[in-house]
């Protein structure tokens, strides 16, 4: 069997098909081309067992969580918890913008869905306070991809699936990371205030902290729910996600917007929308990676790299470089199961930990939502805030300098990441 | 009508247009229903998987077939939901280098993905149904039905994806004839 279905479905790519599509047309074409069509049946049966998983349930519930989280206004309560603490320091907005990042992450599991939140409810407030526009949304946009990083994450469940590694274990070492990030956009942040002479706002008194708290009380359970019922075991995650989905959907009956019986069901609608995309494109990019298995190409690439192994620390620097490219031009979900098996082979080959790889894999192709030309994220906050997505891509450089030296420091410090997971019997 | 009358671009443009039109009644309100039945069956999914923790938790008890129910009700809701995706042009796609391309060029490139989507939608419904009667031999491993009833959805879902392949091709090439500058969803 040929190789031809890498270019038919590169040819496609490029030519704007949907990505879904050129996954399966690609080999489909290539089985037909090589003379195998009646093999199209196996892809058939890749693309419906492919979505036909029990952890992959975790992606729809963790995404009706989202879209009921957004729609019972917990990103305003976490934003209020934020700006309580942290407005009176210098650029004051811009932290709460990251620290409710953080704790958005510690809940959605996606990076959209954190843009669009938080974004939609800081970016005017940032711009009314006197924040340029292209910043507010810049900040918005790189404090988004720590949504993914920190514990539930939707790009770790589709990993973890992809890969056969531990999901619990992937979230554990997703936790420093997804909070170095944060810390260091708070550094980058308060250069920027200081040299720029970024608004201050006058310190919350003592009890309106406390009522910001209480406020944002119900919405912090659901990382405690999650986090805690996944590393006890109590849950598995995928229990974690519809428990999550549940509690969101209570959240939002019962909280402030105290949703009818119409809202729910739009809530349920978008959520199955979604769903519809992500695990389509799963089953198609299951169909696509049995090709590349049984054409031979992974173990080639595998092959290819064992041959030639030189320096571990060059190939790890190749391999994030390549996974910024890529995480420019493809949304991290299909990047990760493109690549995933080929790459994540050849490197455990090698000597490096399933769980630094992967964790090393999730970081580089998030990142790469908040990049142009292709970055979701940018688009996304484009949307909110009305900035272009090259005006916000720009002033995003020092947050993506940051980013990157935390996947330096991930990279090439494997304890960073893999100390949590190894405490928690991990790794 | 005389010869000329039913050859110009035109007449042909028209005559695609209406096939468009035509096919768009059937698979919209199709589309529509699938990302309706995908939500209920998103909250089936919920209510199944809460009723294993509750009874786990409560009384120990595990029930075999939650799971491979549940999952098979995601994946019937992600096929349901899928050709509204398509149709309404949310499926992921890079854009960027057909969009340095002038409008003749994209066009021609979109009615050729159209029909590509529409030959591997007719492959995978053929081969889904074929799947799908060689597994109504097997019983599934903890539902009281066929395997083959579990796959049962491909086959329709990808009919309907043809249908909406056919309705974009007929509407791309009604515009290029008709010398419309962009055809639009």
């Amino acid at each position: 069997m040929s190789f031809s279905f890498v270019w038919l479905f590169i040819l496609l790519l490029a030519s704007g098909a949907p990505i879904a599509f050129a996954l399966l047309a690609g080999p489909g074409l290539a089985l037909v081309l090589d003379g195998e069509g009646g093999l199209l049946v196996v892809l058939a049966s890749r693309l419906f067992n492919g979505i036909d998983s029990y952890p992959l349930m975790a992606v729809p519930f963790f995404i009706l969580a989202g879209e009921a989280m957004a729609a019972g206004g917990v990103a305003a309560s976490l934003v209020r918890l934020a700006k309580a603490f942290l407005a009176r320091l210098r650029g004051g907005l811009a932290h709460v913008n990251i620290a409710a990042s953080i704790l958005f992450a510690g809940m959605s599991g996606s990076a959209i869905a954190d843009a669009s939140a938080l974004g939609r409810v800081l970016t005017p407030t940032m711009k009314e306070a006197g924040y340029p526009g292209p910043f507010a949304a810049a900040v918005t946009a790189a404090s988004s991809v720590i949504g993914p990083i920190i514990p539930p994450s939707g790009i770790m469940i589709i990993y973890a699936y992809v890969m056969n590694v531990s999901v619990a274990g992937l979230f554990a070492a997703g936790i420093v990371p997804g909070l170095l990030m944060g810390v260091s956009m708070m550094a980058v942040t308060a250069a920027i205030a200081r040299r720029r002479g970024l608004p201050k706002h006058p310190p919350a008194s003592r009890s309106e902290q406390w009522a910001a708290a209480k406020g944002a009380g119900p919405a912090l359970v659901t990382p405690v729910i999650l986090v805690g019922g996944i590393f006890s075991g109590y849950f598995t995650p995928t229990e974690a996600a519809a428990v999550a989905a549940c509690y969101a959907l209570f959240l939002a009956a019962l909280g402030p917007t105290q949703l009818k019986t119409a809202g729910v069901a739009t809530i349920f609608v978008r959520a199955a929308a979604q769903s519809g995309v992500v695990l389509f494109l799963i089953g198609a990019s299951v169909a696509f990676s049995w090709m590349v298995t049984v054409s031979g190409l992974a173990d080639s690439i595998a092959d290819m790299l064992s041959a030639r192994p030189g320096n571990l620390f060059l190939m790890l620097f190749a391999l994030n470089v390549l996974l910024l490219i890529v995480g420019m031009f493809l949304d991290a979900g299909p990047a990760i199961l493109i690549l995933g098996p080929a790459l994540g082979a050849a490197f455990v080959n090698l000597g490096v930990d399933p769980l630094h790889f992967a964790i090393v894999m999730c970081v580089n192709l998030t990142v790469g939502l908040s990049t142009p030309p292709i970055g979701l994220v940018l688009f996304a906050t484009s949307s909110v805030s009305g900035e272009t997505p090259e005006r916000i891509a720009i002033e995003a450089l020092p947050f993506l300098a940051a980013h990157l030296c935390v996947i330096g420091l991930i990279t090439f410090a494997p304890p960073v990441a893999l100390a949590i997971p190894r405490a928690l019997g991990f790794a | 009508m005389n010869r000329s009358a039913t050859t110009t671009p035109l007449y042909i443009a028209r005559r695609l247009d209406a096939l468009s039109t035509a096919l768009g009644r059937f698979s919209r309100p199709l589309c529509e229903w699938g990302v309706n039945a995908s939500a209920a069956l998103l909250a089936i999914m919920l209510a199944i998987v809460m009723t294993q923790i509750a009874s786990r938790t409560a009384a120990g008890l595990s029930f075999a077939w939650s799971e491979e129910l549940s999952k098979t009700l995601m994946t019937w809701g992600a096929l349901f939901a899928a050709p509204n995706a398509y149709r309404n042009a949310q499926q992921l796609r890079i854009s960027m280098f057909v969009d340095a391309l002038d409008h003749r060029s994209r066009r021609v490139i979109s009615i050729a993905i159209a029909l590509l989507i529409f030959w591997l939608s007719g492959a995978l419904a053929l081969h889904g149904a074929q799947m799908a009667a060689d597994a109504m031999a097997v019983r599934a491993s903890s539902l009281p039905v066929p395997a083959g009833v579990l796959y049962s959805p491909l086959p329709p879902v990808m009919i309907l994806f043809m249908l909406i392949s056919l309705e974009s091709a007929a509407r791309e090439t009604a515009a290029a004839f008709a010398g419309a500058p962009e055809a639009t969803n």
